[in-house]
């Protein structure tokens, strides 16, 4: 039988990269994330057991990150990036027309639009509502699916479906805020 | 499929979280709508961008190895969680001693057995207290629950995913013995699991916490139906201890020790 530390870091090693991608997504600064990813592994490494009947999934570990973050919140130990509401907190989102047309981007070549992209779309994220913020960075930074996703809110998979619909939604349209604000909207993609 | 309902799908369809068959008809509706399939394309772009912006860039990543061998010394392993920050000094010194304990770990085989012996054991001073304290504040709030349930798989679920915590919730054999529900918190600053049942109107708390190698002063050891037990008494309430894979549970009542013994079944070898 494996050493549990050796099970253990097999559990967890694939998971880093996205692990501190999300933590630094949550924090501030670096080191704070740093200190983020420090204690979730402990956290982590106190509970794990492999004699116990239980699949150690990934959303085990962001479960934990987010704990974590919570607490930090609570007790203003850090400084938080990414505000979350307690999930007793979380009314009702208000239902959106997802049928609707996504907003108009300009007209460009692929490298110009990626260069387009590469300027703005962090801040186009960082202006996000926490629970579209939310999912987008566990999806993107975390590479979780929407089912890992519901496990690390404790939401059903529809909301998560709902809540990343809305986040792209408005991620488009904060970009295309930046690009009539910046006068690219000569030609509207349709 | 039209256009308006392609759009509903646009996001999961790019993350691959729709069924065969609705992929299917997305994607022969994009094949023939060139509109649509411009959308996608633009959403694709998106994501790749965001993706390296803030995701799957690898620059500035710290490496794993810096960061796991700092989890097996007892530096780190023993660091309060969420009070002391890692920035200290003692954090500094726990990265060489934790450079130290690398080398060993990596050479040895039987290396970590020793380590873990002597760093990983820790001793819980005034469990009993920490219990009743907690039980009490809880009282003392309301007795405000975060789920809400009879339904002993459900909570035990929703406990598991908000702690960590590899949670049994033993099954009552007293009918007159009901769970009520559950919620997390902190026991000493480590992550618990709190359950609470009603037994004939006084209420009873099973807390949970990890403890494999934690040893308890204080508590008198039983033996109680072919099982280990640990008894105390704290301002008037029963602590009643077992342990239970890695976890450490407690019993916590105003009740007598035989009166919440059908929640120590947990501890029984053949439980559940």
């Amino acid at each position: 039988m494996e050493k549990a530390s050796e099970e253990f870091l097999r559990c967890v090693r694939p998971q880093w990269k996205g692990m501190y991608h999300v933590a630094r997504r949550y924090v501030v600064s670096e080191e704070d994330a740093r200190d983020l990813v420090q204690e979730t592994l402990l956290h982590a490494w106190r509970s794990f057991s492999p004699t116990e009947e239980r699949t150690y999934s990934r959303a085990w570990l962001f479960v934990i990150m987010r704990s974590a973050v919570m607490d930090w919140q609570r007790t203003a130990k850090r400084r938080i990036k990414l505000v979350l509401a307690p999930d007793s907190e979380l009314t009702e989102l208000a239902p959106a027309d997802l049928t609707e047309p996504l907003s108009p981007l300009p007209s460009m070549d692929e490298e110009r639009f990626r260069e387009f992209l590469d300027d703005r779309i962090v801040a186009a994220l960082e202006l996000l509502d926490s629970p579209f913020h939310e999912v987008l960075i566990l999806s993107v930074a975390g590479d979780l699916n929407y089912r890992e996703i519901a496990d690390v809110l404790d939401c059903p998979i529809g909301t998560v479906m709902s809540r990343m619909a809305r986040a792209r939604r408005a991620l488009r349209e904060n970009l295309a805020v930046y690009a009539r604000q910046e006068g690219w909207m000569k030609e509207v993609q349709s | 499929m039209t256009c308006s309902e392609t759009r509903e799908y646009i996001f999961a369809f790019l993350d691959n979280e729709v069924d065969a068959p609705l992929s299917i008809e997305l994607q022969r509706h994009l094949d023939g709508c060139a509109g649509c399939a411009q959308e996608v394309e633009i959403e694709r772009t998106v994501r790749k961008q965001l993706a390296r912006a803030i995701g799957s860039a690898a620059e500035d990543v710290p490496g794993f190895d810096e960061f796991s061998n700092d989890v097996f010394t007892s530096e780190a392993a023993t660091a309060q969680i969420g009070g002391r920050s890692f920035r200290d000094r003692r954090f500094y010194l726990g990265r060489i001693l934790a450079a130290a304990a690398a080398v060993v770990f990596l050479v040895g085989a039987g290396a970590w057995f020793v380590l873990k012996d002597h760093f990983g054991s820790s001793t819980l001073r005034g469990f009993a207290d920490l219990v009743v304290a907690d039980f009490e504040h809880f009282l003392e709030e309301g007795k405000v629950v975060q789920i809400e349930s009879a339904d002993r798989e459900a909570v035990g679920d929703w406990l598991r995913r908000q702690t960590a915590l590899a949670v049994a919730l033993p099954a009552p054999v007293d009918l007159r013995c009901k769970l009520i529900g559950g919620r997390k918190c902190k026991i000493d600053g480590r992550p618990a699991a709190f359950a609470v049942y009603d037994m004939n109107g006084a209420p009873v708390s099973l807390v949970a916490i990890a403890g494999e190698h934690v040893r308890l002063e204080g508590m008198t050891e039983v033996r109680y139906d072919g099982a280990t037990l640990w008894v105390d008494h704290c301002r008037g309430h029963t602590v009643v201890a077992y342990r239970r894979g890695s976890l450490l549970y407690a019993v916590v009542s105003q009740l007598s020790e035989e009166e919440i013994s059908c929640l120590t079944t947990g501890a029984a070898p053949e439980s559940d």
